[in-house]
């Protein structure tokens, strides 16, 4: 299974512009408060260089640990909403069953249709409640995400690799962020059918601020 | 047996009105798994983010300052940017939908369009019901599915998605807050980073609890788990300041 396919398998694609969304932004702004701080000179572009790489990959582990542990909470949830219809629940019930099917296509069905689907769910055969476990899929939808957030470091951290003073190297990797997020969003909104070049501007303009604010605190 | 929205019923109950209402409108606009997730984020990037600034900002009686100044600029943009990342994500799922009703729309043969249609409710909880009552309810949905309407050319975030973006930012900014509050009342900026870091360990010991608890997973073991995150953020926090130093 090539890469593509793997991150296919277990992420969705507007979980992937997420995740790289996420990736980008934690690389910037981490780097950019530890330039505060840092020697100027070669040491602390080595510095720069291991913060970006450590701060990505506690990120990249905690990130998909939490989407997995949130998914199971809400998995759960959507158990007792079930159980709470079929144990006799009025509207309510049926409201919170059919709030957890709104990002499927029951959510583009009419009113009258969607009670159709409440009355098969409260007299179905049976129901099989989750049953959560970190398996293998879990494990390998956590590396997936990982490994998107880790992948985001190289390209923002290159010039940390290149350069020698952290200034010149700082300024570089935020302008390679800037472009990133600009690319970004330009995709992200494309895929959402949102305007592109709005979003493109906007996520840009995001690093920019970073790196004003990295400016003035006196980093850069 | 699941007693979650009871108790987090009377905890709501036994607010003054603003926060009930701020805590109604989080609850009623994220779900229990995301606000367990931004109130983790938000913990996180409080504590890594202080440890950082502990390491690099000034080191004199400004330093107080300089940290509440650069831990409200960091969080408000990270409550925002992780909003809007949010919100976006809800919009792209969106449209992600309309593309696959307008492929079920030119699809004629009724096997692959049911098929598209099962796959899609797979990523549901339906899939948890019996073979017959699944199939039931995907002819249900080929049937009551809009069979012709006009494209969607335009996507533009909803109110809701616009609730979401506030909701989220709110969450990031609770555990400000609350781990703020050392560095207004102690004398030095170690002492009140390391009680705020104190406070952020145990904030992630009863997140992690709470996940594995309304995960129906050993609570222990969560508490545990993100205990020990919680540890390795703070202490990256301060070995990258040992390396400075």
């Amino acid at each position: 299974m090539s890469y593509r396919q793997f991150l296919g398998s277990y992420t969705s694609a507007s979980e992937r512009y997420a995740e790289v969304f996420y990736g980008i932004l934690m690389v910037t702004g981490c780097t950019g408060l530890v330039a505060l701080g840092v020697p100027k000179e070669e040491a602390g572009v080595l510095i720069m260089f291991y913060t970006a790489l450590i701060v990505n990959i506690l990120w990249g582990l905690i990130d998909g640990f939490t989407v997995i542990y949130g998914t199971m909470v809400d998995d759960v949830a959507e158990d007792l909403a079930v159980k709470n219809l079929r144990a006799d629940g009025g509207d309510e019930a049926a409201e919170d069953v059919l709030d957890n099917l709104d990002g499927s296509l029951v959510g583009k069905m009419k009113e009258e249709d969607k009670a159709e689907v409440v009355k098969v769910i409260r007299s179905a055969k049976s129901y099989m409640p989750v049953v959560n476990r970190i398996g293998l899929s879990e494990i390998k939808r956590i590396l997936a995400i990982f490994s998107l957030d880790f992948i985001c470091v190289f390209p923002v951290a290159i010039p940390y690799l290149l350069a020698d003073d952290v200034t010149v190297a700082a300024r570089w990797s935020f302008v390679i962020a800037t472009f990133l997020m600009a690319f970004l969003g330009y995709r992200w909104a494309k895929y959402a059918r949102m305007r592109r070049w709005w979003i493109a501007i906007a996520f840009g303009s995001f690093t920019i601020f970073l790196l004003i604010l990295s400016f003035l605190l006196g980093g850069i | 047996m699941m007693k979650g929205p009871a108790i987090a019923k009377n905890t709501v109950d036994g607010l003054s009105i603003a926060p009930k209402k701020v805590f109604n409108f989080i609850g009623e606009t994220l779900s229990l798994g995301d606000r367990l997730s931004e109130l983790l984020y938000g913990v996180l990037m409080v504590s890594a983010i202080s440890g950082l600034v502990v390491v690099v900002g000034p080191r004199d009686e400004s330093g107080i300052e300089y940290m509440l100044v650069v831990l409200f600029i960091s969080i408000i943009m990270w409550g925002l940017l992780d909003g809007i990342s949010y919100a976006l994500l809800g919009a792209a799922n969106r449209a992600e939908r309309e593309t696959l009703l307008e492929s079920l729309q030119e699809e004629k043969d009724l096997q692959k369009r049911r098929a598209a249609i099962e796959e899609d409710l797979g990523d549901t909880f339906l899939a948890r019901l019996d073979d017959e009552s699944r199939s039931r309810i995907v002819e249900l949905v080929d049937q009551g599915l809009p069979k012709e309407g006009e494209k969607m050319r335009r996507n533009r975030l909803t109110t809701y998605e616009k609730k979401v973006v506030v909701a989220a930012f709110l969450l990031d900014f609770i555990p400000l807050l609350i781990l703020v509050v050392p560095y207004l009342y102690a004398d030095s900026l170690a002492t009140a980073a390391l009680i705020s870091h104190t406070i952020a360990l145990v904030m992630f010991i009863f997140i992690g609890f709470f996940y594995a608890k309304y995960a129906n997973l050993n609570k222990w073991k969560g508490a545990f788990a993100a205990g020990l995150i919680g540890l390795i953020v703070i202490v990256f926090s301060d070995v990258t300041g040992l390396v400075l130093i």
